[in-house]
């Protein structure tokens, strides 16, 4: 027996869809970074250089973000400091289309890490903050513990992130 | 209700009652041990505990290759490095530890970094990221009823560069073989009962309610609990009761099988941070934060604390309370557990008696939000929440 074709298409489609979510989230973060005092707050807390690393188990899937000179950038191929590495691409799919939070993907062993877990909580509160602006308030009232207050409306962030500001 | 998805492992084997501790050697040898290493603490040493661990292995074919007793009430990296060497050098093939959550947590770590062949304990830091490894036949004995650490997939190492304690949490950290054997915790003080029989509520309690909860770690929690009301108060006005013993070393086994699948939340989130920064001993911060935090999660959890009033003052009390006043009737519950102990056994009240200094609390505060144990906590904290909170308690 071989894996169907149904199942490889519908895995290649949610690599494809968690790629794309995943640059728009880094370019949120770096976005936010600049435009929302506690996740500013949160970064400069950072150590230099600090990597951080969104995976999943079969590397289809390798996000990185590095702080350095006080400034966030993605990197490729780097050896991260922090690694969340989901155990499938169908949970992170879920993670990233904001019908899972960080917190629940945690709580259902659904991904490993590698690191420090004080590095770690510091990175979910950023990713928590950020998904606070991305998504809409009825997708993060599901599944955030709490909404987080915007410092900026959503669709300046929006604006700023397409221009990469 | 059924959550979405969960996992649960205990893989410890458990020997449990009268003579307990002579059936080790025959387990150990069951898993191809030959020579042990023994880790244990000073105190335990002097009071005999230790020597009555080793009698049991008098004429049974099992070697003690060295004891190592000099193990602090935080266990630390150096420590686990210099036990590491000791093993290597004593040529031994397995770990006995004996003691409470430091002997067994020092030992899941010397274990660890000798499983997985590593110079630095910290790059094993992190969730479940070690594979099986080397397998080390690994033996622990509770003498403390309170941390359930003998039955956990978490080892909670001192790191003292940073002044924080380090969560590793892997199932691989389970021990083989966890002893209750009620000459274990036969002498041990009455505060000192009270306190870890608190901790061992806090995780039962805790288990109950954090996002990880699931069927069967709730079944373990509420057994736990059960155990607590029945023998916590009564053991602790009688220390020589064997069978209260027995009952409490069940109930914080049972506690931490609870804790170990389904994690703790914001109670152990700040006491982590009270010990580390404070040195607030860890069962004397759960009884002291436990009212505190729960008030502080009520709104969000209110159901679930309901539920516990069951378990935790028995179906009479249950009944005859409202449904509506439940959650609130458990919480009373525990603050009238920790008045008849603070009147039995001086466990403290507050932060306060503990010497605790205000200006710490920011740093406490910042430390807890940074702590594993509150990404579980069904309710959002702040810095400024648990500054409220350590408030409170104060």
């Amino acid at each position: 027996m071989k894996v169907s074709l149904d199942k490889k298409i519908s895995k290649s489609f949610k690599i494809l869809v968690s790629k794309v979510v995943l640059f728009f989230l880094c370019r949120g973060i770096i976005t936010l970074f600049k435009n929302d005092s506690k996740i500013k707050q949160e970064i400069e807390s950072w150590e230099d250089n600090f990597i951080i690393q969104i995976t999943t188990e079969d590397t289809a899937i390798n996000w990185q973000i590095q702080k350095r000179q006080g400034k966030l950038y993605r990197v490729k191929e780097s050896k991260p400091n922090l690694s969340i590495s989901f155990k499938s691409v169908d949970i992170l799919f879920k993670l990233v289309t904001g019908r899972l939070g960080v917190s629940k993907a945690y709580a259902e062993h659904r991904f490993l890490l590698k690191g420090e877990i004080k590095d770690a909580m510091s990175f979910v509160r950023v990713i928590d903050r950020t998904e606070g602006y991305l998504f809409p308030s009825i997708m993060t009232k599901r599944i955030l513990k709490e909404v987080p207050k915007r410092e900026k409306p959503m669709l300046e962030i929006y604006g700023r992130l397409l221009l990469n500001m | 209700m059924i959550p979405n998805y969960y996992e649960f492992s205990n893989t410890t084997k458990i020997l449990s009652g009268e003579y307990a501790l002579e059936n080790i050697p025959v387990e150990l040898k069951a898993l191809g041990a030959k020579k042990a290493l023994v880790l244990c603490d000073e105190t335990l040493k002097k009071i005999g505990t230790m020597q009555i661990v080793l009698d049991a292995f008098l004429g049974k074919g099992i070697e003690i290759g060295e004891t190592y007793t000099e193990i602090p009430p935080d266990s630390s990296i150096e420590v686990i490095e210099k036990i590491v060497q000791i093993y290597l050098d004593k040529e031994c093939d397995s770990i006995i530890a004996i003691g409470g959550g430091s002997v067994i947590d020092t030992a899941k770590g010397v274990r660890m970094m000798i499983s997985q062949n590593v110079k630095n304990i910290m790059e094993l830091a992190g969730c479940e990221m070690i594979s099986y490894g080397k397998h080390i036949p690994f033996v622990a004995i509770p003498t403390t009823a309170g941390t359930g650490s003998e039955v956990t997939l978490v080892a909670v190492i001192l790191n003292k560069c940073q002044n924080i304690k380090m969560e590793f949490i892997s199932y691989y950290l389970l021990p083989d073989i966890a002893v209750l054997d009620p000459r274990m915790t036969i002498s041990l003080p009455a505060k000192i009962t009270a306190a870890t029989g608190m901790d061992a509520l806090c995780h039962a309690i805790e288990s109950y309610t954090c996002l990880q909860k699931n069927p069967l770690s709730d079944s373990y929690a509420t057994a736990a609990i059960n155990l607590i009301r029945e023998n916590l108060i009564e053991v602790c006005k009688n220390g020589n009761d064997k069978k209260r013993r027995l009952a409490m070393a069940n109930a914080s086994l049972m506690a931490g099988v609870a804790f170990s699948n389904s994690m703790v939340g914001i109670i152990h989130a700040i006491g982590h941070a009270l010990g580390g920064v404070s040195r607030v001993p860890h069962g004397e911060a759960m009884a002291i934060l436990m009212p505190y935090c729960m008030e502080y999660n009520l709104d969000k959890m209110g159901e679930l604390y309901a539920e516990l009033l069951l378990p935790l003052a028995g179906e009479e009390v249950y009944a005859s309370t409202p449904k509506a006043e439940r959650a609130k009737k458990t919480i009373e519950t525990i603050r009238n557990m920790q008045q008849e102990l603070n009147k039995l056994t001086g466990l403290p009240l507050t932060l306060s008696e503990k010497q605790v200094k205000k200006e710490d609390f920011e740093k406490i505060a910042k430390t807890a939000t940074n702590d594993g144990a509150l990404i579980v906590n069904p309710k959002n904290a702040e810095v400024k929440d648990i500054i409220e909170i350590l408030n409170r308690a104060y």
